[in-house]
């Protein structure tokens, strides 16, 4: 097969792109910069040699040097491109243009004709109507038919042959594959949908997340389950790499089953806006467990706003936690059931305004949180103690506004500074919110209650660590390579059981050395204390650990729980972000593998952060970047095209994963 | 070249001017292939030297990579100093290699009696060749640490050395500053190049060459003081091309080749020959060709199938 000697460098550098593709299939290791880079040898190669245009061999050394692929693959790649350039581009182009006609005659319309898209569809009456107009709409996508509405006309042949052509030698072996790239308006999408009676992966890939969910609201509407599915999974993909998602789009993908319980959680506190009125309160319930505090709140007052059936009432408040009822106001309840709510709504108001005090907002907090407590136990004084039922009794509610004013007696002196004495206080708050309370204790506190402080929040980052951190390792390693101790239990059970090789060995987990870069800051905080949890199994091998919000601190590993306790209270914040001076406070060439816990959003002035991480790339550094769903996806694009690593981590659990996987061989 | 008052710079033509020598550089690939081939007696393909100067006009560090023999350091030597107009420094790499061998650094009694300071410092050849505006070879780059590679990378990106007891940044001072390294990757003693190092340099390949350019070669580096018949000159290419499909640990290369001739040729005319006789390339085989005792049983048997005599023994 003849194929031209010769092929512009313009032309190669436009498809050096799809070169690099295809290398990365067969995979190579390929990065964007270097694409640049063998973009510019191309052209410096070629001014040198005096020439606009490079033969096969020449433009494959060139690449494979640039490229760092071996030369034959880089030939192989480029040849297919190349032989298109002769006699099968006139076969294709003669193939289109046959195609074109039979498109014209399917529409109705003759060449030069002026046509429109009534005009078309009235043609021969309503049979044959859909054919009709999905003939014309292929061929104004195939430029066949040009202009603006009211002056729309088919080309001549002498232009139909040149529109073949043209196609032809962009790579196109038919008319289909030549539409395959080119997008229509989203109107006459649903036209051509409508028309053909099904939906393509292609179509929806250039779609937007609200005209995803229009597509889906019609495909629900028509009964068409496989264009639903499409459309539910190309949702799924985007919302797995961190589009934002409105009600209508979310309310798709829930109903499809595609995520997992864990992953709608995450999209939900992400900002996915749910309506409950789709849900029972079943399940409003088991989503509000897994949604962090804010998000859980939201839930359980819109769900009860809605319901107009006590009994539906209660099948979702004996589920919850009475602690998130601080956000319900109307419910349908009557009586003595109304009254509990509204207690057990105001003593969580107090458990939160208390939390607000403590982390020394002002005495106004502390004062409300003791009113709503107390507002709360006369309430469910004048309650029979077997009122309620479930999760929110009458004991549950007093338990809660208990806790408040202990809260508020810590932060007035009432209880001793002692470290265990506020673990046990805090410990009816969960993990976020005894941070939040311990660190407003350090900051607003001297001698005594910091030491306090320090001291319980080394017994909270104790149990995070034995509770949650080991429940992420293995419970036991076989390994039939390097035998050490041999598990007895184990063991004895599988040579009872199977008739395999019975022999179980304990292995040490091995780990890698790294540095933790953790981003304490909002929402991230949650995400940070449980990788803190887990990296506490292995802390011998974190080298250094650097916490950060808008400042840095770096603190030398082997970690040391009072120190980490220190810096985890100690630790300010600004409302502000700086990753990329944190990344730069983590290259202290301690260890080269360096795990970071971030949402990406610079907020604080500070250096580019793509340029950080090239600059550690260059010097040999390894970065892994584990980002919640809601990350700032423009600059997960830039991290990568830097060189950095990014997995998403839909739950703080996940994270956790991430960081034991980095850390483990 | 021209006076200037800073005192580094002084000191680094002083020690170094009179070494890289000058001549007029030559950018113009075609030209140099023939230069190449005439002054220096090396045949480089022209898209080699083609690709090396594009490489240099967009300030990459190349390298050459392949099997010992074929050419690497010599080829890198001579386009640096073509490219440049002055002879390059070559940095034979070691794992001890840091930047205070290859910047400079400071003589001790005088660092101690005047302090850290331009008079103390000692440059070394990378910042001579940056200040000279020519180039560098880096010989055998896997035998340098990884810190070593990230260093040297660094300073080829910005065009500059830093050095900060002297609180003082060096700039390139022309084009003329480019860096080749050289490697042989099949040598598994020594450090593997990292990903980052790999993706920053512009690779290329160097391999045996085909018969007949190893052919021109040889008539190119070998005079003819005396003649070699080319019979004999057949059979030590068959022989050498049989040695290289053998799992040697260290398989001949086209220079072993040149040096094989240029030996037999040598002990010819000590022996008062006008023409090389078999003998006397049996002689020079010995000590040419077994490189390592592990392959010298394999090299003798191939040239006693090639020659039909074993190798002369010394009596």
């Amino acid at each position: 097969m003849q194929y031209p000697r010769q092929i512009r460098v313009d032309e190669l550098v436009g498809r050096l792109p799809l070169l690099a593709g295809t290398l990365r299939s067969l995979g190579y290791t390929v990065g964007v910069g270097q694409v640049v880079e063998a973009a510019r040898l191309l052209a410096s190669y070629a001014s040198l040699a005096g020439s606009e245009a490079l033969g096969l061999d020449e433009a494959s050394f060139v690449l494979a040097s640039a490229l760092g692929v071996p030369e034959d693959e880089v030939r192989r790649v480029l040849e297919p491109s190349l032989r298109r350039k002769a006699l099968e581009v006139e076969e294709a182009a003669k193939r289109i243009e046959e195609e074109i006609w039979e498109a014209m005659r399917r529409a109705g319309v003759k060449p030069g004709e002026r046509v429109s898209r009534k005009a078309v569809a009235r043609r021969g009456g309503k049979r044959g109507r859909r054919e009709r107009i999905a003939a014309y709409l292929d061929l104004k996508r195939a430029g066949v038919i040009k202009g603006p509405p009211g002056a729309e006309r088919v080309a001549s042949p002498g232009e139909i042959r040149g529109i073949a052509f043209r196609l032809a030698s962009a790579g196109a072996d038919s008319l289909r594959d030549a539409l395959a790239g080119r997008r229509l308006g989203f109107d006459d999408l649903m036209l051509t949908i409508e028309a053909r009676g099904r939906l393509s992966r292609e179509d929806v890939e250039a779609l937007s997340v609200k005209r995803l969910a229009r597509l889906g609201e019609w495909a629900r509407r028509t009964g068409n389950r496989a264009a639903f599915n499409i459309v539910a999974e190309e949702l799924a993909r985007r919302a797995r790499q961190g589009a934002r998602l409105d009600e209508d789009s979310f309310g798709i993908l829930v109903e499809s089953g595609l995520l997992t319980p864990s992953e709608e959680a995450a999209l939900i506190a992400g900002g996915a806006r749910v309506d409950p009125t789709r849900l029972s309160p079943e399940e409003v319930a088991s989503l509000a467990s897994r949604l962090p505090d804010e998000a859980a709140a939201r839930l359980v007052a819109k769900a009860l706003r809605s319901m107009k059936d006590p009994e539906q009432a209660w099948r979702l408040l004996e589920r919850v936690d009475p602690g998130v009822l601080w956000d319900v106001g109307r419910t349908p309840l009557r009586g003595p059931e109304a009254v509990l709510v509204r207690a057990a709504a105001d003593a969580a108001r107090g458990v939160k305004e208390a939390i607000s005090y403590l982390e020394g907002r002002g005495e106004g907090h502390g004062d409300m949180a003791a009113y709503l407590a107390r507002k709360a136990l006369e309430a469910v004084g004048s309650l029979p103690s077997s009122a309620g039922r479930g999760r929110l009794t009458a004991g549950a509610v007093e338990a809660l506004a208990s806790l408040a004013l202990d809260l508020v007696a810590i932060g007035q002196g009432g209880v001793e500074a002692d470290g265990r004495a506020i673990a046990d206080t805090l410990a009816g708050l969960d993990y976020e919110q005894a941070l939040r309370v311990l660190r407003g204790l350090y900051a607003s506190g001297s001698g005594p209650l910091r030491d306090a402080a320090v001291a319980a929040a080394e017994r909270l980052l104790e149990k995070l660590a034995s509770t949650a951190g080991s429940r992420l390792l293995p419970k036991k390693v076989t390994a039939r390579s390097r035998p050490g101790r041999v598990e007895v239990r184990s063991s004895t059970y599988r040579l009872l059981r199977m008739a395999q090789d019975p022999i179980v060995y304990k292995r040490r987990l091995s780990s890698r050395e790294l540095t933790l870069v953790l981003d304490i800051s909002g929402s991230m905080s949650k995400y940070s204390v449980w990788a803190l949890a887990t990296a506490m199994a292995f802390s011998r091998h974190v080298k250094d650990l650097v916490l950060f919000s808008a400042k840095a601190s770096v603190l030398q590993g082997p970690l040391d729980r009072r120190r980490l306790a220190t810096a985890l209270l100690s630790a300010r914040f600004e409302g502000l972000t700086d990753v990329g001076g944190a990344l730069r406070a983590a290259a202290t060439g301690r260890a080269k593998r360096v795990v970071v816990i971030t949402d990406l959003k610079q907020t604080a002035p500070g250096p580019a952060l793509h340029e950080v991480v090239a600059d550690l790339r260059r010097r040999g550094y390894r970065l892994l970047f584990i980002v919640p769903p809601d990350h700032d996806p423009e600059a997960r694009r830039l991290v990568e095209a830097s060189g950095g690593v990014v997995r998403v981590a839909f739950t703080p659990v996940d994270a956790a994963r991430e960081v034991l996987r980095a850390l483990r061989r | 070249m021209t006076r200037t008052s800073d005192p580094i710079y002084e000191k680094v033509l002083e020690v170094y001017g009179g070494v890289v020598g000058s001549r007029e550089p030559i950018r113009d690939p075609g030209l140099a292939v023939r230069v190449l081939e005439r002054e220096y007696k090396l045949l480089v393909d022209r898209r080699l030297v083609t690709l090396v100067y594009a490489a240099f006009m967009n300030g990459r560090p190349v390298l050459f990579e392949g099997p010992p023999g074929t050419g690497k350091t010599e080829i890198g030597e001579a386009l640096l100093e073509l490219w440049a107009g002055k002879k390059p420094f070559v940095l034979p790499c070691s794992e001890n290699y840091d930047e205070y061998k290859v910047i400079g650094d400071f003589h001790p009694l005088m660092a101690m009696s005047k302090g850290f300071n331009e008079e103390s410092f000692i440059p070394r050849p990378l910042l001579a060749a940056l200040l000279l505006d020519t180039g560098v070879l880096v010989d055998e780059i896997r035998r340098s640490s990884e810190e070593f590679q990230n260093m040297l990378l660094d300073i080829i990106d910005k065009r500059r050395i830093i050095v900060p007891e002297l609180k003082r940044v060096f700039r390139a001072r022309g084009p003329g500053f480019q860096v080749i390294f050289t490697s042989n990757p099949e040598d598994i003693a020594q450090n593997e190049l990292s990903d980052a190092f790999l993706r920053r340099v512009v690779r290329v390949r160097f391999s045996y060459p085909p018969r007949e350019v190893e052919a021109r070669i040889l008539r190119l580096r070998v005079d003819g003081n005396p003649d070699i018949p080319q019979g004999l000159v057949d059979r030590m290419m068959s022989v050498v091309a049989k040695l290289r499909r053998r799992s040697l640990s260290h398989k001949p290369g086209t220079a072993e080749l040149v040096l094989w001739a240029r030996m037999a040729q040598s002990i010819a005319r000590l022996k008062g020959y006008g023409l090389v006789r078999v003998e006397d390339v049996l002689e020079a085989a010995d000590s040419v060709l077994v490189k390592r005792v592990e392959d010298e049983e394999a090299v003798l048997r191939v040239i006693e199938e090639e020659f039909g005599h074993a190798i002369p023994q010394a009596d």
